[in-house]
């Protein structure tokens, strides 16, 4: 099959432009649908990013006061050491608080020089016996009003909020996006349905002079490939601005603030841009290849 | 070079279009196919070119068992067999020269090769003067011509024309008749299927007549009736 590339380009742009509407609705349909498949990648590796830090047992964080000295840290070591109500601690000390701090703000060059590691609290990461709400909020508030103490972050709090926020995201948004995605298909599908029965008797004739069923099916197929790709290209301008979004939320001069809060990293953007791509490719391809098995019959 | 064994078509509901037909064309004959509407002439010349699949029966072309072709190759078949019908289906959006170029282009000839092909076939029909011209600004003679131009661009080593001159008056259908007398004495196999007895009559060449799906007559050099 030697297909002509300025063919190919000559019919694709034909057929885009010829059914416009329909184009547009399908550009559109699918632009939606994956600015929220985008988005619920960006709220979820967000939640992630916040609740990992209480894996492994981990209900509360006591964060120290930056300015505090080495006797002053192993002083509340020993405190909590010596507390029966308390399992297993482990200390976060400044390198390790700055190395985590540098791998979710990767690539945000105004908050990295905004926050230098002597300005990050360090910190311990406690795992109590008993792990009910009431014991664990009992001990947090203890520590909470201890000296050289800066702030205590409960995992009841912040887990809940955020298990909460990520099963209306699994659930909600994901379906919605399920539904959008079978409407974008469908769209493209019609799309290319539509262009090929306004060319059908072109498609007569080609098939009857020995056309290959490859060399008519593939501006059809570039056709709902071009309709994916730019919704998807819109979708992830929405992931970009999203994700602006809730930067402008988040508070950048404060450290500990914006280790605490709902954070997004440039790798989870690339990850949902990634996905959205991936996600319109696979959507058009199927869609085009579905479309263009009918009609070929002569 | 069209070969056909025990062939028959039987369509849904047990409409018997083509019974137990055998029969053996040669390199460059010229056969007319004859019979009343419905004898199933059409239905022969759509299985040469595998529009449609024998229900039983072996079709050869040009030596190849062309049921046994896989789908993929059915294209290469097709380029070696040109197709005239009685509505032309020629493309209105498309010129003349379009039209014929068309032919060329979507089986992937370079386009120094349509450069030179389709003005050579457009001189052979006879209508340089007209490549500029939309189909529909077209006599019906000339439309015709068209299309045996865009049928035969690609040289096929077979001609199939289905009531070529059903639509055109006698007079015009003894030019078209000209053109595929032309292109039979260039080598090409040419099958028409016609009832056009004036036309059987004057050029008195081989008639398979057929009745109700049957092949009651092969004649050379024979008459309409």
């Amino acid at each position: 099959m030697a297909l002509n590339g300025n063919y190919v380009f000559r019919e694709t742009t034909a057929n885009l432009t010829r059914n416009i509407t329909l184009t547009v609705a399908s550009v559109l349909t699918v632009f939606v649908s994956l600015a929220i498949v985008g988005t619920t990648v960006l709220v979820r590796q967000g939640a992630q990013n916040m609740t990992r830090q209480f894996e492994g047992g981990v209900e509360f964080i006591v964060y120290l006061d930056p300015k505090i000295n080495d006797q002053q840290v192993a002083a509340v070591r020993k405190d909590l050491e010596d507390n029966p109500g308390i399992r297993k601690i482990s200390y976060v000390d400044q390198d390790d608080t700055y190395a985590l701090f540098q791998r979710l703000f990767k690539g945000q060059e105004s908050i990295l020089r905004n926050v230098r590691a002597s300005d990050l609290p360090t910190s311990f990461k406690v795992e109590p016996v008993d792990k009910s709400v009431i014991s664990v909020s009992q001990l947090a508030n203890l520590y909470s009003k201890q000296a050289n103490v800066y702030e205590v972050t409960a995992a009841t709090d912040v887990i809940r909020e955020m298990k909460g926020m990520t099963t209306f995201v699994n659930n909600g948004l994901t379906l919605f996006a399920v539904f959008l995605l079978v409407a974008s298909s469908l769209l493209i599908l019609n799309t290319i349905r539509t262009a090929m029965f306004a060319r059908r008797r072109e498609i007569e004739v080609m098939k009857l002079v020995g056309a290959t069923n490859w060399f008519i099916r593939v501006p059809f197929m570039l056709e709902g490939l071009v309709q994916g790709l730019l919704g998807g290209a819109l979708a992830v301008g929405f992931v970009f601005l999203a994700r602006r979004w809730i930067d402008q939320l988040l508070n950048r001069s404060d450290g500990l603030k914006l280790l605490q809060n709902f954070s997004i990293a440039s790798s989870d953007v690339t990850l949902a841009c990634l996905i959205v791509v991936a996600t319109a490719v696979a959507l058009s391809v199927v869609s085009s290849a579905l479309a263009t098995r009918r009609f070929l019959d002569v | 070079m069209i070969k056909l064994e025990n062939v028959s078509k039987v369509f849904k509901g047990d409409v018997v279009a083509l019974r137990e037909a055998n029969c053996d064309i040669n390199k460059g004959e010229f056969v007319f196919l004859v019979g009343p509407s419905g004898s199933g002439k059409s239905t022969m010349i759509r299985l040469l070119n595998k529009q449609d699949e024998p229900s039983t029966g072996a079709i050869y072309v040009a030596g190849k068992h062309i049921g046994e072709l896989s789908s993929w190759k059915v294209p290469y078949l097709r380029r070696n067999i040109g197709c005239v019908f009685q509505d032309y289906k020629l493309l209105s959006n498309k010129t003349v020269y379009e039209n014929v170029a068309f032919a060329l282009e979507v089986i992937g000839r370079p386009r120094h090769v349509v450069k030179t092909q389709v003005p050579a076939i457009l001189e052979l029909v006879g209508l340089s003067k007209k490549h500029k011209n939309y189909p529909d600004e077209l006599s019906g003679g000339e439309q015709q011509r068209v299309s045996i131009a865009r049928a035969f661009v690609n040289r096929p080593l077979i001609l199939l024309a289905d009531e070529p001159t059903g639509n055109l008056d006698p007079a015009t259908s003894v030019g078209i008749m000209r053109l595929l007398d032309r292109i039979n004495r260039t080598g090409t196999t040419v099958v028409m299927a016609t009832h056009d007895r004036s036309i059987v009559d004057t050029m008195r060449r081989r008639v398979i007549e057929l009745d109700r799906g049957s092949i009651i007559r092969d004649q050379a050099r024979g008459v309409y009736e």
